[in-house]
């Protein structure tokens, strides 16, 4: 079934074209992600979504209702905002019960309800707290059971996660899909983090330039890019043109395609022939070893799991270049 | 979406209705009146008096005396916040809200209360010949010098306030970058402190700047001879001349309106100060005794000084009347100013016409600022810069000029007021308090709103409240503290309000300041004395009022 239907959905703001002709279905029950870089009009079409922005024109479903000309407080869509955007006048209980009160819920049933959310988010015992004093991540959860507790249709996620530092955001990531799955609510989340949008979702479009680039499980996302776009953004894939591909892997391809070959896809070997690559520098990371190769102008990075390799090279050394994929990746 | 466009016509009528009738009207029959010959003829006659009588001699008078306020009060100011921030001061917070003490007190207080501190027949002077026995005090106080120190004391704490605000927002780090590359104190502060300052000491200079061209009460009560633009036009207005009166009021509002201008295009185009992250905010204390010795004394000789006109008052109003004129020591301690001033019948009308007139003064700015700042900041309505330009006027044009601009548009019945004359009647009078602290208001409640994370109103929305419920339970309840702030500020400044009282009250509504003025005049020191103590304490009470509830609304982001 069908949850989130967006038909044709265009807006721009004076001359920019924000937005061009943008369809999507969104399943029930589905962690869906749009990912793009900032300025792709990410935001502006989950703001569309949620009723605080308009579009041009288009047609928006939710749960089967044409909702484009509702209000936002008709919508029964959540928002879980970037910086929280927790009423500051009010204790952490009042701003989870404020989306009940409005909608003028009996009193002991908001007790019930905010109580039991709060206990899900594990913030039971800073019910009477002031915001003020409750740290990114606590905040961070508030913002989520605020959201929960009305039960919406949807719940739309504003690069939630952005404003928390690293090992929080890896914690609050999972405790995130978590209560995503346990609730069962539609969700869209809006991110320009390629990694935390393959984590997180069951499937992804990736947005540039306020045209859908590709839509699918991240998995095939990674794997078939559609275009340079998808491939650059999501797999930092090593890019040839039909020139580099033929010098470099004596591989043909028509002079209009690139090769999208991933960064761990390509081992270094030692020189062989008489093409002449470069290292120019290499990071470890415990995990993870990344050369960054120089051939003529172009920088090729190859990322490697550091145990796997046998002979390591060193900063200026030459190599030669080996692609170990069981396809030839071609975009346009 | 039809309903609350409608709201918002009916909102910008009220604002336009209360501009143009209230700032634009006055303003424009006062400079009709400045061109204003024999029989209603357009004639520059008033013009050429200004440039050929002893005006000109006004206009220098009254910039040089501005100069030099800026001069003497920035260097004060600064100083003090300077050394408040990097030294060692014990009862840090005690020091601190005593030298915020005269940016709260009416001006008329002050200027009384040197008047008693140090005239000829003043505190001082009476000191020194009792017990040094001289047969008169060695200094006059009055004149140029008077003024300046009063003008000192009065304005150098908008100084204070922004250099500290600034020094606040200084990167310790540049200053220990500037410590370890070998810089020494003086050029540390020099080279890295003071460029950080210069932006707020331009903004509190050209507030000073304005504020000393309109101020009255010093130069009226110590000018003497001295002309200056404030005071030509009472004493114009005085004599009848309202032609004269008006152009010199165009005059002092054009250069007044010309430093607002040059105020808020400083403001628009504020370099933004760099703030790195992990900056240290706070100084360690400076490890040199005898710098902190030498400035905790400093501050406690100027918070003496800042406090002893407030004592002086207190002490003139509990000693017997005119007991200083003979031999005060041998006089025990009297509260009979206070019994004769509750006694007296006519005590309260003054009291009652302040409070009263302040009252009404608050809920017309309440409506119009919190309407207009409304529209401005949450409606972004067209024309919102001329709208916020207009609504500022006020701040740039001097007292007397507003009151002069009233008693001319209002003395004939008008639309605006309901078809009758009210100059001389009591509405006349918190008319021009509203008018005089509208952008008092306007200016505390924009920001109230603007500091509203607009992401809050659009949870409150997606999470099911219609916008005005969003009002109401987001909206209203944050921009509470800087509204109810605005407004304190507002009744203070009406309620010992003296400029443009003293041009446009009647017996039957004269208010404290003015009930102050006259038994002055009528040597009753004590009464004067003991009303401007009342006067004082309210005021303080509710700058104490007003902290509480500032500290008590925590977490507005």
């Amino acid at each position: 079934m069908k949850n989130l239907v967006l038909n044709n959905i265009s807006k721009s703001f004076g001359q920019t074209n924000v937005l061009s002709d943008i369809s999507l279905e969104i399943n029930q029950g589905e962690f869906f992600s749009i990912v793009g870089p900032s300025g792709c009009g990410k935001t502006t079409l989950l703001r569309i979504i949620a009723g605080l922005e308009s579009a041009d024109t288009g047609k928006i479903f939710i749960g089967g209702a044409d909702s484009t000309d509702l209000p936002p407080q008709k919508r029964n869509v959540g928002i879980v905002f970037q910086n929280y955007a927790l009423f500051p006048n009010m204790t952490v209980f009042e701003n989870v019960a404020y989306g009940l009160s409005v909608k003028k819920t009996e009193k002991n049933i908001i007790h019930k309800k905010v109580r039991d959310v709060l206990e899900k988010v594990q913030m039971e015992h800073k019910h009477d707290k002031n915001i003020s004093t409750l740290s990114g991540g606590e905040q961070q959860r508030v913002s989520l059971a605020r959201v929960i507790v009305t039960e919406p249709d949807l719940i739309l996620f504003d690069e939630p996660l952005s404003n928390l530092d690293y090992s929080l955001r890896l914690e609050t990531r999972n405790e995130l899909k978590r209560l995503q799955r346990e609730a069962g609510i539609t969700s869209v989340y809006v991110t320009h983090d390629q990694t935390e949008a393959l984590a997180l979702s069951d499937r992804i479009a990736v947005l540039n330039k306020g045209i859908i680039q590709q839509t699918g499980i991240p998995d095939d996302i990674y794997y078939n890019p559609e275009n340079k776009f998808v491939a650059d953004f999501i797999g930092h894939a090593n890019l040839f043109g039909s020139q580099l591909c033929s010098e470099l892997f004596q591989i043909e391809i028509d002079s209009d395609e690139t090769l999208a070959v991933l960064p761990e896809e390509l081992i270094p070997t030692d020189k062989s022939g008489n093409t002449s690559c470069k290292i120019i520098d290499v990071q470890f990371t415990g995990f993870s070893m990344e050369y960054s190769i120089l051939f003529k102008d172009k920088i090729i990075r190859s990322l490697l799991p550091s145990k796997s390799l046998n002979n390591r090279f060193g900063i200026g050394e030459e190599i030669g270049l080996k692609i170990v994929s069981e396809k030839i990746r071609k975009v346009k | 979406m039809k309903r609350t466009s409608l709201a918002n016509i009916l909102l910008t009528g009220i604002v336009i209705y209360f501009i143009a009738g209230y700032i634009l009207f006055p303003l424009y029959s006062v400079l009709k009146e400045s061109f204003a010959g024999d029989g209603n003829l357009f004639s520059f006659a008033a013009y050429k008096n200004l440039l050929t009588g002893s005006s000109a001699e006004a206009v220098i008078n009254s910039v040089l005396l501005s100069v030099l306020t800026v001069t003497g009060s920035g260097v004060t100011g600064v100083y003090f916040a300077y050394i408040f921030h990097y030294h060692k001061i014990p009862f840090k917070s005690f020091f601190s809200s005593l030298l915020l003490i005269p940016l709260a007190t009416p001006p008329l207080i002050g200027v009384v209360a040197f008047l008693f501190l140090l005239n000829e027949n003043g505190l001082i002077a009476k000191l020194l010949t009792t017990f040094f026995g001289m047969n008169a005090a060695p200094f006059r106080f009055d004149g140029w010098t008077a003024i300046i120190i009063i003008h000192i004391y009065s304005f150098y704490a908008m100084f204070y306030l922004f250099a500290s605000s600034a020094l606040k927002k200084t990167d310790m780090n540049l200053i220990d970058a500037s410590y370890s590359m070998g810089a020494g104190r003086s050029r540390t502060f020099i080279k890295v402190i003071f460029p950080q300052l210069i932006p707020s000491i331009i903004g509190a200079s050209l507030i000073t700047f304005m504020a000393s061209m309109a101020s009255f009460s010093a130069p009226f009560i110590f000018g003497g001879s001295i002309k200056f633009l404030s005071t030509e036009i009472y004493y114009a207005k005085i004599n009848g001349d309202n032609s004269f009166a008006s152009s010199l009021s165009v005059l002092l509002t054009v250069i007044s309106v010309f430093f607002l201008a040059m105020l808020r295009w400083y403001r628009s185009h504020k370099i933004l100060e760099v703030r790195y992250k992990g900056s240290p905010k706070t100084i360690s204390d400076l490890h040199n005794k005898s710098i902190n010795y030498f400035s905790t004394g400093m501050i406690m000789i100027f918070s003496f000084l800042i406090i002893l006109p407030v004592l002086t008052l207190l002490f003139m109003s509990i000693i017997p009347e005119g007991s200083l004129m003979r031999n005060f020591i041998i006089e025990p301690f009297t509260i009979a100013n206070y019994t004769k001033v509750f006694s007296d019948s006519q005590f309260f009308i003054p009291f009652r016409n302040s409070i009263e007139m302040s009252v009404i003064a608050v809920l017309i700015t309440l409506l119009i600022g919190v309407i207009s700042s409304y529209l401005i900041a949450k409606k972004k309505i067209r024309g919102k810069n001329l709208l916020e330009s207009i609504l500022s006027l006020p701040y740039g044009i001097p007292g007397t000029v507003i009151a002069l601009s009233l008693i001319l548009s209002f003395n004939t019945p008008t639309l605006f007021t309901a078809f009758v004359s009210i100059v001389g009647t009591f509405w006349i009078l918190p008319l021009a308090y509203a008018i005089r602290n509208l952008p008092v208001l306007t200016q505390s409640s924009i920001a109230g709103f603007n500091a509203i994370d607009p992401s809050l109103e659009e949870a409150s929305r997606t999470l099911g409240a219609s916008e005005f419920i969003t009002f109401r339970k987001i909206i209203v309840p944050l921009i509470f503290p800087s509204v109810f702030n605005g407004t304190l500020l507002v009744f203070i400044n009406s309620v010992g309000e003296f400029v443009s009282t003293v041009l446009l009250y009647s017996y039957s509504t004269k208010t404290i300041s003015v009930e102050i003025y006259s038994q002055i005049r009528m040597y009753n020191t004590g009464a004067a004395a003991a009303y401007g103590i009342l006067l004082f304490l309210m005021v303080m009470i509710i700058v104490y009022l007003s902290r509480r509830t500032m500290d008590k609304s925590v977490g507005v982001v």
